[in-house]
C-alpha cells in the first residue's frame, strides 16, 4: 500500500459474497468484495466512490462490524473487526467506529425529540467527564454541529429539514466518542447549498477534532474538498488508488475515467435519440466488461497511486 | 414548439395543517407542461417540490390538504375524479417515482411480486405476461432479470432505485413524474437511464416532469425549467434561459452554490 505509517484503519484482502436464492434458476452468487485492501490514517478521510453496485455500502458495513466477512482482515486502531463478544467490547468498538447514512428520516426515531436521541449514547457511553454535567455535554456536541441547542433539543425529527436532520445523525456519532464515521452518502439527499454546508462540517470535524471519515459519494465534484484519497470501485474490487485531486483531475483506469466523465454538466445536453444513447452505453458496457474481466493486480504507477491493469 | 398542454395547473394551493394553524406549502402555483415536454422543477430544501408532485396525482395525504386551484390533465379536471376513476387513471395515465421510493419497496415481497401486483391489478393479464414485461423492463433500466426474485434489502441503493424507474414505466403513461429519480445512482448509470428515458420519450411521446436539485442534471434534460422558491415559482423560462441568462436573483444564487471540479466552492 502506500507509505502509512501508523494507520487507524486498515483493511486486508477483505472478500464477502452473499448467496442469492432464485424461484426459478439455481443460486446465484453476488462477490460483493473481491479483496479490498487499503488503509487510512488518523483524522485523514477517503472517498470511496465507483459503480452502483460495487460493494461501496457493503464495504462500509464490513468496517462497523455489521457482519461477518468470509475472508480477509479489518483492523480499526489496532483492535481486529468482529470479535467483541462482551457488552463492553461492544461499547468500545462502537465508540471507535459510527455510520451516518443517506436518508436522513430514516436513521431518527420519529418518537422520540433530539435531547433523547443525544441523551442515551452519552449516558451509554459514560461520555460526561468529571466536572461536566449532561446539559453542559448535549450543548457541546450540538454546537459542534453547528445547530443552536435551545433551538434544537426538545424537537422531533419530522420538525427539522433534512440538513439539520443529518447535522443530528453526525452529532450522535460524536455523543458515542466515535473516532471513525462512516458516511455513506450524506448528503445525496439534500440540495446543493445543505449538501456543502454539511461537507464543510465533517471536514472541521476532521480538521479540528481529528475524526477519520469514509465518506461514501456518488458527487465525485465535491468529495475531494473533504479527503486526502480516494478508492474507485467496480465489481468488488478497487480499481484505482491515489490523491482525490489527481483522480478527479486526471483519472488513470478506464472506469475511473468513464466515470469522470459522466458527471453531469450543463453545457451539455442528453440526446434524446436512440443512436446516441446506444454509442454511449455501448462504450461503458465494453468499459465495464473490460473491468470485470481483469484479474489484473493493484499496481503502483509513477505518481504513486494504485491502478489495476 | 406549439402549446399543447397535457397538464396545466392553475393557481394550486396546497395546505398542511399543523398544531400551529395551516402552513401554505404551495401557493397559487401557476404551471404546466405541453405534451412530450420536460419540464424540470428546481429549488432548495422545503420549498414544496414534493408536495406539488403529490398533489398532482392526488396522492397527497392529510395533514396536506389542497385548498385551491384546478389540475387539468388531457383535458380532464383531476380534483373532480371520483376514488374509481382516480384509481384507473393513477399509473395508466400519470406515475410517480417517489423520492426516496427505493427505501419504501415493500421488504417482504420480491421485486417481481411488487411489479405482478401493480400490472396484474390494472391489466388482468397473466403471471406469465407479467414476467416478461418485467424482464423487458429490468433490461431497459439495467439490471440483470434473474434480480427479479430478491427482496430489495438485497439489492443496492442504486439498484432499488433503477426497479421504481422500471415500476413507473410498467403500463406506458403518458406522464410521468420523477421525484430526485437518480439521487442514488453512479453518474455513468444516471446518464445511461437518463438518455434511455430521453429516448423512449421522443419514441412514445410522453411528458415529463423532473424533479432535483442538480440543476447541471436538470439543464441537460429538461425543455423548460421552473424555479421553485418557499411555495411560489419565481421563474419560468427556456432551460437555455434559465442556464445562461438566469433572471430572479434566486436563480442566479442557485447556480452559484453549484459545485464544480475547478473552483475551490466545496469548502468554504
Ligand atoms: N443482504 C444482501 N443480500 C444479498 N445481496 C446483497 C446484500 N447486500 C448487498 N448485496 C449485493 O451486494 C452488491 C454490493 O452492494 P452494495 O450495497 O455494497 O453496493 P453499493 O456500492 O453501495 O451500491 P449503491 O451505490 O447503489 O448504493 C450488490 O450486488 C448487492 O445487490
Ligand atoms: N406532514 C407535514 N406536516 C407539516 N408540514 C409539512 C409536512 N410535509 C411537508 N411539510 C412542509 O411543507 C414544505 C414543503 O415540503 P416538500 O416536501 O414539498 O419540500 P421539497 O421541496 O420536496 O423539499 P426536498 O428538496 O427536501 O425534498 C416544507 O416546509 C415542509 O416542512
Ligand atoms: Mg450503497
Ligand atoms: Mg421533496
Amino acid at each position: 500500500m502506500l507509505d502509512q505509517a501508523r494507520p487507524f484503519l486498515k483493511l486486508e484482502g477483505v472478500h464477502k459474497t452473499y448467496t442469492l436464492k432464485t424461484t426459478f434458476g439455481p443460486t446465484k452468487e453476488v462477490k460483493a468484495l473481491q479483496d479490498v485492501s487499503f488503509s487510512l490514517k488518523r483524522g485523514e478521510a477517503l472517498a470511496l466512490v465507483g459503480e452502483s453496485g460495487s460493494g461501496k455500502s457493503t464495504c462500509g458495513r464490513a468496517i462497523a462490524g455489521m457482519f461477518k466477512i468470509d475472508g480477509g482482515n479489518i483492523e480499526i486502531d489496532g483492535h481486529q473487526v468482529g470479535t467483541a463478544r462482551t457488552s463492553k467490547e461492544k461499547r468500545e468498538t462502537a465508540k471507535r467506529v459510527q455510520m451516518v447514512f443517506q436518508d436522513p428520516f430514516a436513521s431518527l426515531n420519529p418518537t422520540h425529540t433530539v435531547r433523547h436521541h443525544l441523551e442515551r449514547p452519552l449516558k451509554l457511553h459514560n461520555r460526561i467527564p468529571a466536572g461536566s454535567t449532561l446539559a453542559d455535554e448535549l450543548e457541546k456536541t450540538l454546537r459542534d454541529v453547528e445547530l443552536d441547542p435551545a433551538a434544537t433539543l426538545e424537537k422531533y425529527p419530522h420538525e427539522l429539514s433534512g440538513g439539520q436532520r443529518q447535522r443530528i445523525n453526525l452529532a450522535r456519532a460524536l455523543a458515542v466518542g466515535a473516532e471513525l464515521i462512516i458516511a455513506d452518502e450524506p448528503t445525496s439527499m439534500l440540495d446543493v447549498s445543505i449538501r456543502r454546508s454539511i461537507l464543510n462540517l465533517m471536514k472541521r470535524l476532521k480538521d479540528e477534532r481529528g475524526i477519520t471519515f469514509l465518506y461514501i459519494t456518488h458527487d465525485l465534484a465535491t468529495a475531494h474538498y473533504l479527503t486526502e484519497n480516494t478508492a474507485v470501485m467496480f465489481g468488488g474490487r478497487i480499481v484505482e488508488f491515489g490523491p482525490s485531486d489527481q483522480i478527479v483531475h486526471d483519472p488513470q483506469h478506464a472506469y475511473s475515467k468513464l466515470l469522470l466523465s459522466s458527471v453531469p454538466s450543463a453545457k451539455t445536453r442528453i440526446e434524446a435519440d436512440f443512436e446516441h444513447a446506444k454509442d454511449f452505453s455501448n462504450f461503458a458496457d465494453k468499459v465495464r466488461q473490460q473491468t470485470a474481466a481483469s484479474t489484473a493486480p493493484l499496481e503502483a504507477t509513477k505518481d504513486g497511486r494504485l491502478v489495476r491493469g | 414548439m406549439s402549446e399543447d398542454r397535457f397538464l396545466d395547473v392553475k393557481g394550486l394551493e396546497v395546505d398542511y395543517m399543523t398544531l400551529d394553524g395551516p402552513f401554505r406549502a404551495v401557493k397559487t402555483v401557476d404551471l404546466h407542461i405541453n405534451r412530450g415536454e420536460v419540464l424540470g422543477l428546481a429549488g432548495e430544501s422545503g420549498c414544496g417540490k414534493s408536495t406539488i408532485a403529490y398533489a398532482l396525482m392526488r396522492l397527497h395525504r392529510p395533514p396536506a390538504f389542497i385548498s385551491g386551484g384546478s389540475i387539468t390533465v388531457d383535458g380532464e379536471d383531476v380534483l373532480a375524479f371520483d376514488d374509481e376513476t382516480l384509481n384507473q387513471w393513477r399509473w395508466n395515465k400519470v406515475s410517480l417515482v417517489f423520492q426516496s421510493a427505493m427505501n419504501a419497496l415493500n421488504p417482504v415481497l420480491t421485486i417481481f411480486e411488487q411489479f405482478r401486483d401493480v400490472y396484474h391489478r390494472h391489466t388482468g393479464k397473466s403471471t406469465k405476461e407479467a414476467r416478461a414485461r418485467a424482464e423487458e423492463l429490468m433490461r431497459l433500466v439495467g439490471i440483470d432479470p434473474v434480480r427479479l426474485d430478491d427482496y430489495p434489502h438485497q439489492l443496492s441503493g442504486g439498484m432499488r432505485q433503477r426497479v421504481v424507474l422500471a415500476n413507473a414505466l410498467i403500463l406506458e403513461p403518458e406522464l410521468i413524474i420523477m421525484d430526485e429519480p437518480t439521487t442514488a445512482l453512479d453518474v455513468v448509470v444516471q446518464r445511461e437511464i437518463l438518455q434511455e428515458i430521453a429516448g423512449l420519450q421522443a419514441k412514445f411521446g410522453f411528458s415529463i416532469l423532473f424533479i432535483t436539485h442538480d440543476l447541471a442534471l436538470m439543464a441537460q434534460f429538461a425543455d423548460r425549467i421552473a424555479i421553485m422558491l418557499e411555495g411560489n415559482i419565481v421563474e419560468v423560462n427556456k432551460t437555455d434561459e434559465i442556464v445562461n441568462n438566469p433572471q430572479h436573483d434566486y436563480t442566479k444564487k442557485l447556480w452559484d452554490a453549484m459545485p464544480s471540479f475547478d473552483d475551490a466552492k466545496g469548502v468554504a
